[in-house]
């Protein structure tokens, strides 16, 4: 009866109680819709890093500490080693998706051209398998980088970024549209220019001067610290997530880059290993951890997230964000709550008198008031519920799209909230909670009141 | 009004009162003092009186005398300043907060000035409400309200919530909702003042029939002389102090 009777006094005072669950289920809809964004981010970041970069990632133990200033001494002697080592592991192979080398470098490219030489940052990848990782999408979201503009059977084709290009003087040539190659330099008195592509130019086999791509020239320190030259072909440029590494970043085929930095060796920087499905990450991790060191090899075992922490800021950043937002909303909710209950239990201070000299306990008067609450809270709860997932069904049709941090490519916002059951039901039960901690204040006022007080209250 | 007293009873003084077996309860040396703002007002001044049981026992006595506080004391809604109240042996200001609630669902039915029904349950669940803690079967709450329901004449009122019903029908609810309790004693404060006469007749009759019929006692707190009727005993309070008792025949 006691939820009758609760039901009924909602209906008593019915405009009163429509509004207080309109504030419920706006404050529901604002959570609802922040939660359903963070989540969108939390699958969306970590769908577009584990597409470039894969779950696990293997150095040679150190290269995280100084790797970046003797890259020679901290890589990894015989990749094919490795892969196979974890490929011998029949739990590991059904779990990975791919698994693939990969080379980073650094030098100088030369655009013999536009006699034009600028600083790089490389990356050397096995193109089909970095396009098979780019279509990873355990989570169904729809997340398409598309394939990587390299082939396995174009050893000389390259990447760049759109402010390389810009700098070598590429876009004309890519016929770019939105980058455009620097003014006319001006060249020394000998009417030379200082790049180095000359060098290499005559030792060019005959296929790769009849090449139509603009043709750049990397300069890089061998292993044994001898400068070693390699000409590759750009396919394209593309807009890289930071202005820094735009300006600087080209990836080739791994095999070419390999041959720059190690010549015949087996060499690679990083192993990266992409799972087939999500939240396995710690399992493999400790499993291809173990396995290596089985097999002796000092192997340094990271997620993508160790590596970079940019993904756990991101979130962490929203996360807080999203406390702080609920927050603001569960003081807003308290407040209307404590107002409605306390005007409720103005009153309704006599009934509390004639409830109690009836014989009833306190403690069953005060459930009688969080009873109210608590279905003022589902009401509003339920509400929410079904706004959000109308509008957030309206806003995902819109397609509206943002560019994380981390990110070259926009996101497409898909607020996550139909499908979302633990911010759903997350959400109902915040409400409830707060509705129900709200009343306890005004209700346990109500109960104290003596009952021949409460009996001759008007 | 006093001669009407004399002539319709005898005097008996609080030495003439029912010995301690037949009486249901015990007021010695009761008082009670309210403080509104600054002002403390003394409601009941050193009382001692005994109610006796199976019977109606009316609290007589003008606005402000007293009567309703007495009726608080011994409806156990109120503890006395000094004195004891002791209702079936029980020293009901020695209960604490949660005892006194299960003694007044297990021994007082109360029946209000204002009807005190609850709004949004209809007469049937008005009265079964008060069963919910008796621990009965819902068949049985059904049962037992219906039974008291038909008992004042309700039968074809069950449904209707107090918005629906006149005040007469009102306070019929709220009678059978102290009877069915089955209440050792039910206290009734000024239970026709808001009635008109013809009412008032008909819910005096009632409350007199069910006295009858269940040998329950009826202790009724009122100002209008008209209203005491019948066999028992009477209690008057003037100033906070019992002026009269009388056996009423």
């Amino acid at each position: 009866m006691i939820w009758q009777i609760a039901t009924r006094n909602l209906f008593r005072n019915a405009r009163r109680s429509l509004m207080t669950v309109f504030a419920i289920g706006i404050s529901g809809l604002a959570i609802l819709l922040f939660g359903g964004f963070v989540t969108s981010i939390w699958f969306g970041l970590q769908t577009s890093i584990v597409q470039e970069q894969g779950h696990i990632q293997i150095f040679k133990r150190g290269y995280q500490d100084y790797g970046a200033a003797d890259p020679n001494a901290y890589t990894i002697d015989h990749y094919p080693t490795v892969i196979d080592t974890i490929l011998s592991v029949p739990e590991l192979r059904s779990k990975v998706a791919v698994i693939t080398p990969q080379v980073m470098l650094g030098g100088i490219a030369g655009n013999q051209r536009e006699d034009n030489s600028k600083t790089f940052i490389g990356k050397g990848v096995v193109p089909s398998d970095y396009s098979r990782m780019r279509r990873w999408d355990s989570w169904n979201l729809g997340i398409r980088q598309g394939d990587l503009p390299l082939r396995d059977d174009d050893p000389e084709g390259a990447i760049v970024g759109i402010g390389m290009a810009r700098m070598l003087g590429l876009c004309d040539e890519l016929r770019m549209t939105e980058c455009k190659d620097p003014p006319a330099r001006v060249l020394p008195p000998s009417g030379k220019g200082a790049d180095f592509s000359d060098l290499i130019a005559a030792d060019l086999p005959a296929s790769q001067n009849r090449d139509t791509r603009p043709r750049l020239d990397l300069l890089a320190a061998g292993s044994g610290g001898a400068p070693n030259i390699v000409s590759v072909f750009v396919n394209a440029a593309q807009t890289q997530a930071t202005r820094a590494v735009d300006n600087a970043m080209i990836m080739l085929p791994f095999e070419q880059a390999r041959k720059l930095l190690y010549g015949d060796a087996q060499r690679a920087t990083v192993v990266l290993v992409q799972l087939r499905e999500p939240n396995e990450n710690q399992a493999v991790k400790a499993l291809i951890a173990q396995t290596l060191a089985a097999k002796g090899l000092d192997m340094e075992v990271l997620t993508f997230n160790e590596v970079d922490p940019t993904f756990n800021r991101v979130f962490a950043m929203f996360s807080f964000i999203f406390a702080v937002v609920s927050l603001v909303l569960a003081v807003v909710i308290v407040f209307t709550i404590i107002n409605t209950v306390t005007m409720n239990v103005m009153e309704r201070i006599n009934e509390v008198g004639t409830v109690r000299a009836l014989g009833f306990h306190r403690a069953a008067v005060f459930r009688q008031f969080l009873a109210e609450s608590f279905l003022l809270g589902l009401f509003g709860a339920t509400l929410a519920l079904v706004l959000g997932v109308v509008v957030s069904k309206l806003l995902n049709s819109v397609g509206i799209q943002w560019t994380p941090p981390s990110n070259a490519a926009p996101l497409t916002i898909e607020l996550m909230v139909a499908d979302n059951l633990l911010l759903l039901g997350g959400t109902v039960g915040f409400l409830a909670l707060v509705t129900v901690v709200a009343s306890i204040l005004p209700a346990s006022k109500a109960v104290r009141i003596p009952i021949v007080q409460a009996l001759h209250h008007a | 009004m006093r001669e009407r007293i004399s002539r319709t009873g005898q005097d008996v003084g609080l030495a003439e009162t029912p010995n301690p077996e037949e009486c249901i309860a015990e007021f010695s040396g009761v008082s009670k003092s309210y403080t509104t703002g600054r002002v403390q007002f003394q409601a009941l001044r050193n009382i001692s009186c005994r109610i006796p049981k199976g019977q109606t026992s009316y609290i007589f006595g003008p606005s402000g005398s007293g009567k309703t506080t007495f009726l608080n004391l011994l409806g156990v809604i109120d503890r006395a300043d000094n004195g004891s109240v002791t209702i079936l042996g029980t020293r009901v200001g020695d209960l604490s907060d949660s005892a006194a609630a299960d003694f007044r669902l297990r021994h007082i039915g109360y029946i209000f000035q204002n009807f005190n029904l609850i709004p949004v349950l209809n007469a049937l669940e008005n009265v079964e409400y008060i069963l919910l803690r008796r621990g009965l079967s819902p068949r049985d709450r059904r049962e037992r309200a219906e039974k008291y329901l038909h008992a004042v004449g309700l039968k074809d009122f069950l449904q209707r919530r107090p918005g629906e019903l006149s005040g007469g029908q009102r306070q019929r609810v709220a009678i059978a909702r102290a009877l069915a309790g089955e209440p050792s004693i039910i206290v009734a404060d000024e239970p026709t003042a808001n009635l008109d006469s013809r009412t008032t007749g008909e819910i005096v009759d009632l409350m007199q029939r069910m006295q009858d019929e269940m040998k329950t006692t009826f202790v009724l707190c009122t100002h209008d002389i008209d209203l005491i009727n019948g066999s028992g005993s009477l209690l008057r309070i003037v100033d906070g102090q019992i002026d009269h008792t009388e056996r009423l025949s």
